[in-house]
C-alpha cells in the first residue's frame, strides 16, 4: 500500500527579488512499511522536502500525500502520526532528558502515567537510563541524538523522517547509533525516511535509495536486495554509479540489482 | 562600606548636621519611624504601589508582546504607538495623570503602568522573535494546539528575557514611584522623605532613602531568586 506519495512536486522559494527553485518535478512514491534512503548533494533541496513532508512547507507545484492526504492541508491529521529526527538535536534546554523524551507524548495529551512509561521505555532502549533528570548540555553529543530518538519513536508514528540524523556525530557514535537506531526502525515495522548526503549511510539505512540531483529531481531509484546489501563489491559499484549520476546530473535507467 | 561609614561619621563631626547627621542621628530616626508606625506603613504602602503597578504593566506589556510576535502584521500597527508611549518622559506622565485621574492610587497606577508596559511589550516581542525556528518546526511536527505552543514552547523560551525585564523595570519603578509620592501624595516613602526635607531633617531624609534602597535591593534579590530557580537548567547554573 502507498504511504507516501509525492506528485510532481516543485518549490521556489523566493528570496528578495531572486527566486530559488529547491525541488523540480520530484515522482516517488512510498509504500507502507519500506526503509527509503533519499541522498543528494548538500543544498540539493532534501531538508526542503522534509519540510513539505512534515507539513510546514506548502508546496509551489504539485502534490505531497500522507495516506492520500496533504500535510500542509490537512494538518491536523497527521497529529501523532509523524515524527522526525533532525540534524541537530533539537532537544528544549529547560527540560531533562526525561522530559524531553515524552515531550510529543504531552502534545498528544496521553495519559500522564503512561507519558513516563513509555518514554522511559524508550530511553531504556537507547541506552539512556539514569541519565533522566540531566539537562541537555550535561550529556554529549551522541546521547542527546539519542534523546531526540526516544522523542521520535515515543509518540509511536506511522511514519520516521531522519534528515541527516547522524551528520553531527564522530564517526564511531555515529555508526553505533545508526546501527541502533536502525535496528529500533526494523523492529517496530516504521514506515521510514532517511535523508542524507552519505552514500554509505544511504545503501545502509534504506531498503531502497532515492538519488536527486539538483534541485531536487529524481535521478535513481534503486532497490538494494539482500543478496546486494551483503556483498561489499555490488555496494561499492552501485556507490560508483550514484557519485557519477549526482556528478552528471543526469536521470539514470532505473536499476534492479 | 565600613570605611565609607566611618568616614561620614568622622565627617558629621565637623559639619553641621543638616548637611552630615552623624549615624547615631539616622538611627535614633529609625527608632522613630518604627514607633510612629510610618517605617512599616509607609514602606509596605510605597511597595505595594511599585509592585501593582509593574505587575499591571507586565500584564498589559505582556499581552501586546504576544500578540504583536504571534499575530501577523499587529507590530507595524501596534509598535509605534507602544514607541511614542515609551518616549514620554516619566517626568511629563506624572503631571499628565495628575491632571486625568482623580485619586493618588489610581494616578500612581497610572503612571507605574505608562512608564513599565513598554519595557516588557519590547523585551516579550523580542523574545518570542528569538525562539529557535529548529525548535518550534520540532514541536509543531507533534500538531500542538496553539495554547500548547504557548505553553510549552513560547512561555518557557522567553522566561530569561521576562526577568530581565523585570529587573530592569524595578529599579526604574522605584524611582518613579518616589517622584510621584513627592508630588501627588500624602502618604508612601516619597511623602514621608518630602515632610522631612521641609523640617530640613537631613537625618530623617537619609533614613527614608536607606529605606528606598533596601526595598529596591530586596526586590531585586527576589527576582535572582526566581531566576535561580526557573533557569536552573541554564549552562553554569547547578
Amino acid at each position: 500500500m502507498v504511504k507516501i506519495g509525492c506528485r510532481n512536486l516543485g518549490k521556489f522559494f523566493r528570496i528578495g527579488r531572486d527566486t530559488f527553485e529547491a525541488v523540480r518535478d520530484l515522482n516517488f512514491e512510498v509504500n507502507e512499511g519500506e526503509l527509503v534512503s533519499v541522498v543528494g548533494k548538500t543544498g540539493c533541496g532534501k531538508s526542503t522536502l522534509l519540510g513539505i513532508l512534515l507539513g510546514l512547507q506548502k508546496p509551489t507545484n504539485g502534490v505531497v500525500t500522507i495516506d492520500r492526504r496533504e500535510p500542509y492541508n490537512d494538518f491536523d491529521y497527521f497529529r501523532g502520526k509523524l515524527s522526525a529526527v533532525f540534524q541537530t538535536d533539537r532537544l528544549l534546554p529547560w527540560r531533562t532528558t526525561l522530559e524531553n523524551a515524552k515531550y510529543g507524548l504531552e502534545i498528544l495529551k496521553v495519559h500522564k502515567k503512561e507519558q513516563l512509561q513509555k518514554a522511559r521505555y524508550w530511553l531504556d532502549k537507547l541506552g539512556l537510563l539514569g541519565f533522566e533528570g540531566a539537562y541537555p548540555h550535561e550529556l554529549s553529543g551522541g546521547m542527546r541524538q539519542r534523546v531526540g530518538i526516544a522523542r521520535a519513536f515515543s509518540v509511536d508514528p506511522e511514519i520516521l523522517l531522519c534528515d541527516e540524523a547522524f551528520g553531527h556525530l564522530d564517526e564511531v557514535t555515529a555508526n553505533r547509533l545508526r546501527a541502533d537506531f536502525l535496528n529500533l526502525v526494523r523492529e517496530t515495522k516504521k514506515t521510514a525516511l532517511f535523508i542524507t548526503h552519505d552514500i554509505e549511510e544511504a545503501m545502509e539505512l534504506g531498503d531502497r535509495v532515492l538519488v536527486l540531483g539538483k534541485p531536487a529531481h529524481l535521478l535513481m531509484d534503486i532497490r538494494l536486495t539482500k543478496g546486494l546489501k551483503d556483498s561489499p563489491s555490488g555496494l561499492k559499484d552501485l556507490k560508483g554509479r550514484i557519485i557519477q549520476a549526482i556528478e552528471s546530473d543526469e536521470p539514470a535507467v532505473e536499476t534492479r540489482a | 562600606m565600613g570605611l565609607l561609614l566611618l568616614s561620614w561619621q568622622i565627617a558629621s563631626l565637623f559639619l553641621p548636621e543638616y548637611m552630615v547627621p552623624g549615624i547615631q542621628l539616622i538611627a535614633a530616626e529609625f527608632v522613630k519611624m518604627a514607633q510612629e508606625g510610618t517605617l512599616f506603613w509607609d514602606t509596605l504602602l510605597t511597595l505595594y504601589r511599585i509592585l501593582q503597578g509593574v505587575i499591571g504593566g507586565f500584564v498589559a506589556g505582556a499581552l501586546l508582546g504576544i500578540l504583536m510576535g504571534t499575530a501577523r502584521r499587529t507590530e507595524d500597527y501596534v509598535m509605534p504607538a507602544v514607541n511614542f508611549i515609551m518616549g514620554i518622559p516619566a517626568l511629563s506622565w506624572t503631571l499628565i495623570v495628575i491632571l486625568w485621574f482623580k485619586g493618588t492610587e489610581a494616578r500612581i497606577f497610572a503612571l507605574m503602568l505608562a512608564v513599565s508596559f513598554p519595557v516588557f511589550a519590547h523585551s516579550i516581542l523580542d523574545a518570542i522573535k528569538g525562539i529557535s525556528t529548529e525548535l518550534m518546526e520540532m514541536t509543531l511536527a507533534f500538531r500542538p494546539t496553539k495554547s500548547q505552543v504557548l505553553r510549552m514552547l513560547i512561555v518557557p523560551s522567553i522566561i530569561p528575557h521576562v526577568l530581565t525585564a523585570w529587573k530592569v523595570t524595578i529599579g526604574f519603578a522605584v524611582r518613579v514611584v518616589i517622584v510621584a509620592e513627592l508630588v501627588g501624595a500624602s502618604t508612601g516613602v516619597g511623602y514621608r522623605m518630602l515632610q522631612q526635607q521641609s523640617l530640613l531633617n537631613m537625618s530623617g531624609v537619609l533614613a527614608w532613602t536607606l529605606v528606598l534602597v533596601a526595598t529596591g535591593l530586596a526586590m531585586q534579590s527576589l527576582i535572582s531568586t526566581t531566576e535561580n530557580r526557573l533557569l536552573k537548567w541554564r549552562p553554569g547554573k547547578s
